[in-house]
């Protein structure tokens, strides 16, 4: 094949060329830390890029979504317990009032104990997380509790749920409402405390022994068994956030494998393609300068 | 026997023929660099020999026979053919690495992060509706998703316009070319009849032939004076009569705008022969779209012009056309995205059409991706959000919010609008999936990687192409191409030969010398 000069230049500009365009790929890549700056480097590592980008943003609404709920139940659960410890401290105060020894000035010192921890239950119940009542049902904003001569009244009983998503399409219900603490059995617990107060204060002691601890069993039984639901949900929580935890991390890695690149492999891939352009220029230097015209004289 | 002053003139020929060679190997050094130029050779021949009865004949020298050019015809069809190929690839290339700037993808600033942040702004709201802060979090983020995507729509907009004025350029370009190889047609033509090879006015015809097949792709005869006809390589139009006389028999336009009139027809601008400064508007019964080839025929521009829509396959117009065609089919993907978005969120948003929407169009139209914005009202007072089951539904009630926030996760067809009223649940406020859809989220990554196969196989194609074009080019170096060396080579060798015959003249000289004046009387 008879080759010209401008053969010659043609075939080293075209690869020159081809070599510096290898080389920007991998400098934008060292430069960006990314293997995919463009859909079409690779469209399907950019699809699977974006996949995992969404799922672990998803992940880190859902992981808020997690520690919010988690925040919100553990409060409701250290709530419980101290209206456990309220009614508990109650039921104590009625059997040493149902004895029926007890001087009138006495019986006047518990009954007065009692209207403290019927308040105390009160103000339990107008507990509040992040500037919202726990227990009033959707109504976050509104005092739930008031007592009213001595009767606990869950004066805006609301019972709506306040459901949390905490992984995809899994949605809880974290609240536990006025009414759920209030209501069991045959007597709400507003009543029961109510009674009690009017039998220490009138000194039925019959009554106090007979009816109000049986009640009041009851109710502390409930309150249990609405703390073990309580500690169910903060159970569940918990999964979901060990989860959703090993899901980021595997996503993260995932995501990483796609996108992040080697560097130590890219700057030994961009080294030796700069000692290939050096070389081909040099060959450049040497091939294109001479003509048969450099030989005659 | 040939006598003295017969051989003074043998000698007195090879000069001059050396000389018009050595002429014309300078020629070729002067060209060496000259784009489409093809090495010319001189052809040399013996001139007739007398006869010398009972010994032969004898020679009488040497004569020029004819400048030649060298050049494979063959191979100048296929390099145009691959340049049209080129030409497509090249130009569809280039419009979509634009069109891939504009999605910026991967990113943290492209639609699917901001889509997301939308999403996720609903979750939050769901879970403090009594915060005006979420609401106005709600309000802002999923604005910012509607000004993407109208940004995104006006981009892809000016992508398709900028297309368009190239097209218009490139076909202005093409008629001036065919309008030059008519020229040089009949100066062809002229010479032929005179019995002379134009080597250089070919190689310049054959130039802008080369520079016209990377526009549209053509098909070149030649007639027995060297004037050659161009026809259409797909559709056999013949844009150049072989016949100098004749203007193009077609011009080359690009349909600027095509916009239906509503009794079926369209109202159509276009540059006359791509030229901008001439617009032309009429109204066509046939359907054109922005950006269509057409030929039309030069003799009917008053009026309506008489235009046909050619079936092109390659060159640059055919990769813009195509290109153009990919573009608009993004933007009918993000419309069909942004529409379903908005009727979804807005169906759940109002209770089944019952209360206000959270989106709106800004022009009154039904929503697309270019008008899309959120309700001006709920901007202003955040409180028009509905977070909760009902409008009565306590502050604390994010239900609505959180159906809202789920229906990323749905499954949904993107071309019905209508499944998200039939399929919603007021009870539960949640629509239906259906199972053939495809989440929001989804359907984004699918144009996402659509335009990513459509850039990288155009690339690779200008890649690949490139390459064999680069090849067939090499070898029509390798034949037409002046070779420095060898025109130097050739210098020297004729040279030499110069040298000798002049030295002949001076041989015979002294032998006429000797003949006349030594020969004493």
């Amino acid at each position: 094949m008879r080759v010209t000069n401008k053969n010659l230049i043609n075939n080293y500009l075209n690869n020159l060329n081809r070599n510096l365009l290898q080389m920007q790929t991998i400098q934008n890549q060292l430069s960006s830390g990314q293997e995919i700056s463009k859909p079409s480097d690779d469209p399907f590592a950019t699809i699977r890029a974006l996949n995992l980008d969404t799922s672990i943003k998803q992940n880190d609404q859902y992981m808020r979504n997690i520690d919010d709920s988690k925040g919100w139940v553990d409060m409701t659960d250290s709530a419980l317990a101290g209206l456990g410890d309220v009614l508990q401290r109650i039921r104590d105060l009625v059997i040493y009032g149902s004895n029926g020894t007890l001087s009138d000035s006495d019986m006047e010192a518990i009954s007065e104990e009692v209207v403290q921890n019927i308040e105390q239950v009160s103000e339990i119940g107008n507990t509040n997380f992040d500037g919202r009542y726990i227990f009033a049902g959707q109504s976050t904003s509104t005092k739930p509790f008031e007592v009213v001569d001595n009767e606990i009244i869950y004066a805006t009983n609301d019972n709506g749920p306040l459901t949390r998503e905490i992984s995809k399409d899994v949605t809880l219900s974290i609240n536990v409402t006025g009414t759920e603490i209030l209501n069991d059995g045959s007597e709400s617990l507003a009543e029961t405390l109510k009674n009690v107060y009017v039998r220490l204060s009138s000194g039925d002691s019959i009554e106090l022994s007979e009816d109000s601890i049986a009640r009041l069993d009851e109710h502390i039984e409930h309150l249990l068994s609405v703390r073990a639901e309580v500690g169910a949900k903060q159970n569940r929580i918990d999964a979901a956030m060990l989860r959703n935890e090993s899901e980021t991390i595997n996503l993260t890695e995932l995501y990483s494998k796609t996108m992040d690149i080697d560097i130590a492999e890219k700057v030994m891939e961009y080294s030796m393609m700069e000692t290939v352009y050096q070389s081909s220029l040099a060959t450049g230097g040497r091939i294109l300068q001479p003509t048969l015209l450099d030989y005659l004289r | 026997m040939s006598g003295l002053f017969s051989t003074f003139n043998v000698a007195k020929q090879g000069m001059q023929v050396q000389q018009t060679a050595i002429n014309t190997t300078s020629h070729n050094i002067a060209n060496a660099a000259t784009e489409g130029f093809s090495r010319q050779r001189v052809n040399l021949s013996t001139t007739l020999p007398n006869n010398l009865p009972g010994i032969g004949q004898v020679g009488t020298g040497v004569e020029i026979d004819s400048i030649t050019r060298t050049r494979d015809t063959f191979l100048d069809a296929q390099v145009r053919f691959e340049s049209s190929v080129l030409g497509k690839f090249e130009s569809t290339s280039t419009v979509l690495e634009q069109v891939e700037i504009v999605f910026t993808e991967p990113s943290d600033s492209g639609l699917n992060a901001v889509m997301n942040e939308m999403w996720i702004s609903w979750q939050e709201l769901s879970k403090s509706p009594e915060s005006s802060n979420a609401r106005t979090v709600v309000a802002q983020n999923a604005l910012t998703m509607t000004d993407s995507l109208n940004h995104t729509m006006d981009q892809l907009d000016t992508i398709i316009d900028n297309t368009v004025a190239l097209s218009e350029s490139k076909a202005y370009d093409a008629n001036t070319l065919l309008n030059q190889i008519n020229s040089l047609n009949d100066q062809i033509y002229r010479a032929k009849l005179q019995g002379l090879i134009p080597n250089d006015l070919m190689d310049q015809r054959d130039l802008q032939i080369d520079q016209l097949s990377e526009i549209i792709s053509v098909k070149t005869d030649m007639n027995e004076f060297g004037s050659i006809q161009i026809t259409s390589k797909e559709t056999g139009d013949i844009l150049l009569d072989v016949n100098p006389e004749n203007l193009p028999e077609v011009e080359i336009s690009v349909i600027r705008s095509a916009v239906p009139d509503g009794s079926g027809n369209y109202e159509i601008t276009l540059a006359k022969n791509g030229d901008i400064g001439d617009m032309v508007t009429f109204t066509s019964a046939i359907e054109y779209r922005e950006g269509d080839v057409v030929f039309v025929d030069p003799t009917s521009w008053s009026g309506s012009p008489t235009m046909t829509k050619p079936d092109l396959l390659e060159g640059r117009l055919v990769g813009q056309m195509e290109a153009i065609d990919a573009v608009t089919n993004y933007q009918d993907m993000i419309c069909e995205l942004a529409s379903s978005v908005a009727e979804a969120i807005n169906i759940v948003h109002s209770d089944g059409s019952t209360g206000i929407d959270f989106f709106t169009s800004s022009d009154g139209n039904s929503i697309n991706a270019g008008n899309i914005t959120v309700n001006q009202n709920i901007i202003e007072d955040g409180q028009l959000i509905n977070a909760g089951a009902t409008a009565t539904s306590p502050e604390g009630d994010g239900s609505r919010a959180l159906a809202i926030a789920q229906l990323r996760n749905g499954n949904f067809l993107m071309d019905d609008l209508t499944q998200y009223t039939a399929n919603y649940d007021s009870a539960t406020m949640t629509i239906d999936s259906v199972t053939s859809g495809t989440t929001f989220d989804n359907y984004y990554k699918d144009i996402v990687v659509k335009v990513g196969i459509d850039a990288q196989s155009s690339e690779r194609g200008v890649m690949n192409q490139g390459n064999l074009l680069l090849q067939l080019e090499q070898r029509k170096e390798s034949i037409s191409g002046v070779s420095i060396d060898e025109e130097v080579a050739n210098l020297v060798q004729m040279q030499t030969a110069y040298q000798a015959n002049a030295k002949v003249i001076s041989t015979i000289q002294e032998m006429l010398d000797t003949l006349i004046n030594r020969m004493g009387l």
